[in-house]
């Protein structure tokens, strides 16, 4: 049975989750992104969405790890074999449900191997899945405390290293994070949220005419899938283009000298930890540049990925109102 | 696994952790260096790279590591094949010789951590389980990195590390940018960037190497050890390992320099290396040269119940326990008005949460023998080990009940065809899990209180205790009594946005309904305890004792009779008494000994945070 996703192109306003996500098609090295929320403001159906506009790559045939033909990051197999045949393979977005199990997402004994041949081999779990792939945590904030500890460790390393149930095993593990989560439902550890590359809050559509736009799209897609996604295929593909040109055109796009001044004078006034918002800064500015189709990142970019980069990495002091949302970017930039 | 390693050389900075990391490399017998930082300070990568160095074999340790993997254990396919038990080695045995490094290392469970500081001492690593008594070398160095925003680190380990260092990020500008610039470089292409950085590595490898060809031939006389017992004595260490660590650092040092003999600077530096952990003093601020006199000792927060039976493990060393804050380098100029309010706000609603939440942890060590990390009955927490099953089989441990069958397979026929498992075989899991405080807030919120400053005040508190711990996972509620009632302003949460949303309006004012507020307090800590097992309920009374509105009855003596339910549900309780007269009624003090609570004056909590800011973030001392 086919299953129909609702087509990304279709979404109603929530152009700051939108674009937050394709940056990370464009360059999957910045760090995923955390989208806070409520419920039934689409941040699912945009996730989900993504699917459809990721590429099809070439990968080592059979390898559970699908390690990319041309790739730096192999895993053992992939790297000591002479001949690796190439498969299609098409990125997509894996699901880590708040449920699963520590097993299951690293990775355990092959059980079935184990019992019928007395054999130790290594079942690969969601992070093997996830490699080269989207992983997707719903409310991130209800996961049980190891699991994050494992994730934030391949996060930031990109190698999923096993020491259970007698195997030793380390796999390449390399991952676009995105996370949702209601903050009321409780926060999330400050190393985990440094982790996520931007974030953005959504919320509902405020405009009356907007949110009659949301139902009416919703009702059609329901009442005819396959229409639905016919109709908006020639915008999607569209979409696919633009994000193919913008990772064409990602290692070539320059980052002038004042970017970098701009950069380290915000995060030092903004007494920000560690150094991954800098980077992040201006990794996301040039993905901007990037998607925009211009061959230089501008200052404008900056702003847009500091209102990106920076909230869930200020320090929020006790009396203040949530997050960064009401800084004044303006006077940041050029006090 | 190939990984990219990012090259030592070229870590921007961070001279103090290279350097303490270089001496690791020459002289193993530092035991180990312990890296504590705000994240993204590439506490990681610095060690990461380290392993690129020559003759630097680095072995990791995952934070999802199990015990059988730690320590080794039966050999499953050669038992299946052949019947016979045959170790295999775990992570301690192959890390023989090698640096081990725990990223993450205050989040490894207690069961690992254990077998960690054993092996450590012992230098073997000792195996009893599947059948198999099994014992081999396991002589290893230990490098851990750790974010103090995490939770702490228990105090036998933290003292297993030779070295310590408190890393904190660029401040300047420029290097700011040099980070940033290096990071994309690599990032965009790492093997060019090694390259380039490939001359520097090597001339840094062959440093180590000839460092450790001379370290034998460096010398240290009794005029040495002198100094260094002194440099020790001087930070207020405890034990003999500070002055060893001082000079095997202080002979790397000088190794490392290419001299045979210490200088008074190979001494100093190494003392800076060495005792910031050991030294009673914040982990943030290390030792400085420029200071004459060691810093005095701080008051223990709360040493009453230490008195009362806590035992060598329940005492937290205070460094970790700071808040983040306070790892912060002075404030630019600019800023410096601003953020200096900010702080001084943050210090003072922490003091109150490092008397609380200490307290609390104390609490649930004593009763239950563990740290907040329990072992759990339940299907929750992480697996780190295995037992046998006392009943009925649930939670399978694959692994550990493999291989308790795997040497009978050719008793019992079976091998390549499928094996043969009889209940016997079954192991269970056994499950580790963080488990956080239930603090109850009981604020009196009465027109005797001259509330609203108060409940200000208590509303900071429970937001920067919600703030900072993320990694204890405590919930925290506010009862507030006050009017002929007692209300709950805020149910049981980990929410700070929740928390800051039902706390906007605070109501004040009236008569003061002392027994009902403790009542709500408890049925909310109770219900709490229903739900789930592992509870670990905290009460703290905010109140000036008197009690003027009852349901009927006499108020004191209905208060008395709430504070003696409290105690009898087993709530640990503090009390913090506001009353500012001269003439104290002593009604929170009665309460608190009815509850066995430590009774605080709020003056107690006042007096010492401003000092130790201006201390710790005036400009002068930066």
């Amino acid at each position: 049975m086919e299953r129909y996703e609702y087509p990304f192109a279709a979404i109603v306003g929530q152009e700051k989750l939108k674009t937050a996500l394709l940056l990370n098609l464009v360059d999957p090295r910045l760090g995923g992104v955390l989208i806070q929320g409520e419920k039934g403001t689409a941040k699912s159906t945009a996730v989900r969405g993504l699917a459809a506009l990721m590429d099809e790559v070439e990968v080592t045939e059979g390898c559970p790890f699908h390690c990319r033909i041309d790739g730096e990051m192999l895993c053992d197999e992939c790297r000591t074999k002479p001949d690796r045949h190439t498969a299609r393979y098409r990125r997509r977005v894996v699901e880590l449900p708040v449920s699963a199990t520590e097993d299951r997402v690293v990775g355990t004994l092959d059980l079935e191997r184990a019992l019928k041949e007395g054999v130790k081999a290594f079942e690969p779990g969601l992070l093997a899945q996830a490699n080269g792939n989207i992983l997707y945590v719903d409310e991130i904030n209800l996961l049980e405390d190891h699991i994050v500890d494992v994730l934030l460790d391949s996060a930031a390393m990109g190698v999923n290293t096993v020491e259970r149930e007698g195997v030793s095993y380390s796999h390449p593990a390399r991952f676009i994070l995105v996370g949702t989560m209601n903050p009321e439902e409780g926060d999330l550890r400050p190393q985990l949220l440094d982790r996520f590359g931007l974030m953005v809050e959504v919320h509902g559509e405020p405009e009356a005419e907007a949110r009659k736009e949301v139902v009416r799209r919703r009702l059609a897609f329901e009442t005819d899938p396959a229409a639905f996604c016919a109709f908006y295929e020639p915008e999607q593909e569209k979409l696919r283009r633009r994000i193919a040109a913008a990772q064409d055109r990602l290692s070539q796009v320059a980052l002038p000298e004042a970017l970098f001044d701009t950069v380290a004078r915000v995060c030092t006034a903004l007494q920000v930890d560690g150094h991954r918002a800098d980077i992040t800064m201006l990794k996301t500015a040039r993905a901007l540049a990037a998607l925009d189709g211009r061959q230089e990142a501008a200052e404008g970019d900056l702003r847009q990925a500091a209102e990106l980069a920076l909230p869930h990495r200020l320090r929020r002091a006790p009396f203040e109102q949530g997050g960064g949302a009401e800084l004044n970017w303006g006077e940041l930039f050029h006090g | 696994m190939d990984r990219a390693r990012y090259p030592f050389s070229a870590v921007v900075g961070q001279e103090r952790a290279k350097q303490a990391l270089l001496c690791l490399a020459v002289e193993p017998r530092i035991g180990g260096v312990l890296l504590c930082g705000e994240k993204g300070t590439a506490k990681s990568t610095l060690v990461r790279a380290m392993g690129g160095l020559e003759g630097v074999h680095l072995v990791e340790l995952p934070v999802s590591t199990t015990e059988d993997m730690l320590l080794g254990g039966v050999e499953l396919e050669t038992a299946v094949r052949t019947g016979r038990r045959q170790f295999q080695p775990g992570l301690l045995a192959r890390a023989d010789g090698a640096v081990l490094y725990a990223d993450e290392i205050n989040l490894l469970p207690a069961a690992l951590s254990g077998a960690l500081l054993d092996t450590l001492e012992s230098g073997v690593c000792r195996v009893e389980r599947d059948g198999i008594s099994h014992t081999c070398p396991a002589r290893f160095s230990l490098v851990g990195t750790m974010n103090p925003e995490e939770g702490i680190l228990r105090p036998q380990l933290l003292d297993r590390f030779g070295i310590y260092v408190a890393v904190i990020g660029e401040t300047e500008p420029e290097s700011r940018k040099e980070v940033v610039r290096r990071a994309l470089a690599f990032e965009t292409d790492p093997v060019g960037f090694r390259a380039q950085w490939a001359r520097q590595e090597a001339r840094l490898s062959e440093t180590v190497a000839s460092a450790r060809a001379l370290l034998p031939q460096v010398s240290v006389g009794e005029a040495e050890e002198q100094a260094a017992c002194l440099l020790a004595r001087q930070a207020n260490a405890a034990g003999h390992r500070a002055e060893l660590s001082i000079l095997h650092t202080a002979r790397a040092l000088a190794a490392l320099a290419g001299r045979t003999y210490l200088n008074m600077d190979d001494l100093h530096t190494a003392a800076e290396l060495a005792l910031p952990h050991r030294r009673r003093e914040g982990c943030e601020t290390p030792p400085s040269r420029k200071a004459e006199a060691p810093a005095p000792q701080e008051p223990q927060p709360d040493s009453s119940s230490r008195d009362r039976g806590g035992s060598v493990e329940d005492v937290q060393p205070p460094a970790e326990d700071l808040p983040p804050d306070r790892a912060q380098p002075p404030a630019p100029h600019s800023q410096q008005g601003q953020s200096r309010e900010r702080l001084e706000q943050g210090e003072e609603v922490y003091e109150v949460r490092a008397l609380l939440t200490g307290r609390a942890d104390r609490l649930a060590r004593r009763g239950s023998g563990r740290r907040s990390k329990t072992r759990s009955a339940t299907r929750r927490g992480r697996a780190v080990g295995d037992r046998i099953p006392q009943g009925k089989a649930e939670d399978l441990a694959i692994g550990a009940t493999l291989r308790a069958a795997a040497p009978y397979q050719q008793v019992r026929g079976g091998g390549a065809a499928g094996l043969v498992l009889l209940p016997s075989d079954f192991r269970v899991k056994v499950r580790e899990s963080r488990v956080g405080a239930d603090i109850v807030f009981a604020v009196d919120a009465s027109g005797s209180m001259g509330a609203a400053r108060r409940m200000k005040e208590v509303k900071e508190a429970v937001l920067s205790m919600l703030m900072d711990s993320y990694q204890r996972r405590d919930r925290v509620g506010l009862v507030a009594f006050r009017g002929g009632e007692a209300s709950t302003l805020l149910a049981l949460t980990r929410s700070v946005e929740l928390a800051q949303r039902e706390l906007q309006f605070l109501p004040t004012g009236g008569r003061t309904p002392l027994a009902a507020g403790l009542e709500e307090a408890r049925r909310l800590l109770e219900l709490q305890r229903r739900r789930m097992k592992e509870s670990l309920p905290l009460l703290v009374l905010i109140t000036d004792g008197r009690a003027n509105f009852s349901r009927g009855g006499d108020p004191v003596e209905e208060a008395i009779q709430a504070a003696r339910r409290v105690a009898e549900s087993h709530i640990p309780a503090v009390v913090i008494d506001t009353e500012r007269q001269f003439v104290s009624l002593g009604l929170a003090a009665r309460l608190a000994q009815e509850m066995g609570a430590p009774c605080y004056r709020v003056e107690e909590l006042r007096a010492r945070p401003l000092a130790q800011l201006v201390r710790g973030h005036s400009p002068a001392a930066g």
